[in-house]
């Protein structure tokens, strides 16, 4: 028998043995039971699935300003200057170092497709950003989900006014455009006859 | 770069940078000492003659998968920081398909191609030129196939997500089946040596 074949043999042997003993640990993180990519999985330990914000919830956040938000379009200037989401900033690869500085900072990203802001929000995990979202759907989302939104159910009010805070024109099942019977503008008790929405709110001309 | 190593260097930056480049050269210096460089070497892969390629390329799998495994058992990289590409299934079906039959036509994969170029192989430089040129073309194009290109998206699937299983487990099903697959190539080697030597004495 020749060395390099004992060589062969005693790597399938040790190859062997480390795969057994991985199926007994089952897991490469110890203490944990739970792989890195399940759907539904801890969104802190499952870093190489992006973290997703739907449309709504991320008017929501940019309506609410709870927490501060920057938007970053991935999309190339024509598109984002063709429509973009309120409150975007254009962005690309080059740039996302000098723009994503504060690691802490809730950063949102989106594009047309999912694969350029999902390799840009792994770029950032990479370098620590804990709080990167990707936008799911991207700005088709944005326009479908929100500008152009059906609303229904519990909720219909709640997003019809999120819809129309961003000058979106919410649409009912039978596909009327709500602007056909428009909720009668609220007028404030100091005369200011600008448009508010159902919380009160200056209705806002988005993008 | 996502590299999983705990090197705290920023994408782009030149430490990252030179990280890259010496596992470039790494990964370029064991593909040349397999032979891989050598278009014959490729197209014994499809004649039955010569399975290296089969038996290098599932090596580095094997090491790899359980290296990566370990080495996060104790602690020494963190998985987490592996970014898992996205499966989209119909694109990457057909880009599957062109890519094999670029690899049968040519008898180079873009890492070969790339060290037959640099060892001053003719057939290796029109392979790098050729691929260079198909990513040119399909970025042009993207407008027209976008819909395509962004098809059949199911997120960063995994064997071990998808088959709801341990990742331990799926290494070791991985590794019996690289241990079954190592002997069949030994066995089809021999078997196919000793046609050719029947029809050509």
């Amino acid at each position: 028998m020749t060395a390099i074949r004992i060589l062969h043999q005693t790597l399938a042997i040790a190859g062997a043995g480390l795969a057994l003993l991985a199926a007994a640990v089952g897991t490469p993180s110890p203490g944990e039971a739970k792989t890195f990519t399940r759907a539904g999985a801890d969104a802190e330990s499952a870093v190489s699935t992006p973290r997703i914000v739907g449309a709504l919830q991320l008017a929501a956040w940019i309506r609410d300003g709870e927490q501060p938000v920057r938007v970053l379009d991935l999309r190339g200037d024509s598109a984002y200057a063709s429509r973009h989401v309120p409150s975007a900033e254009p962005a690309d690869f080059a740039r996302l170092e000098s723009l994503a500085t504060q690691r802490d900072q809730t950063l949102v990203l989106y594009s047309d497709d999912d694969v350029r802001d999902t390799q840009a929000w792994a770029n950032l995990a990479a370098r620590g950003h804990a709080r990167a979202y990707v936008l799911s759907g991207g700005m088709q989302a944005w326009t479908e989900e929100v500008m152009e939104v059906a609303p229904r159910g519990d909720s219909a009010d709640y997003v019809a006014a999120l819809s129309r805070y961003f000058g979106g024109a919410p649409r009912h099942e039978d596909d009327r455009p709500a602007s056909a019977a428009p909720p009668s503008p609220r007028v404030r008790a100091d005369g200011d006859r600008r448009e508010t929405d159902a919380f009160g709110d200056p209705v806002r001309r988005g993008c | 770069m996502s590299a999983p190593l705990p090197l705290a260097l920023p994408a782009g930056s030149t430490g990252a940078l030179a990280v890259a480049f010496a596992i470039g050269v790494g990964f370029g210096w064991c593909l040349e000492r397999a032979g891989l460089g050598s278009a014959r070497k490729l197209m014994g892969q499809f004649h039955l003659t010569d399975l290296a390629v089969f038996k290098v390329m599932f090596s580095a799998i094997v090491t790899a998968m359980l290296g990566m495994f370990w080495l996060s058992r104790f602690g020494v990289v963190d998985l987490s920081r592996v970014y898992v590409p996205e499966t989209f299934v119909g694109p990457q079906l057909a880009g599957g398909v062109v890519f094999g039959a670029g690899m049968a036509l040519a008898g180079l994969c873009p890492g070969t191609s790339c060290v037959a170029a640099a060892t001053g192989r003719v057939d290796g430089v029109a392979v790098v030129l050729g691929f260079f040129s198909g990513i040119l073309t399909t970025g042009l194009a993207l407008p027209a196939i976008g819909r395509f290109y962004g098809s059949g998206a199911r997120g960063g699937v995994t064997l071990d997500s998808a088959l709801d299983t341990s990742q331990g487990a799926m290494i070791l099903v991985i590794v019996t089946i690289a241990m079954a697959g190592f002997v069949a190539s030994d066995l089809i080697e021999r078997r196919t040596a000793r046609s050719i030597a029947e029809v050509e004495p």
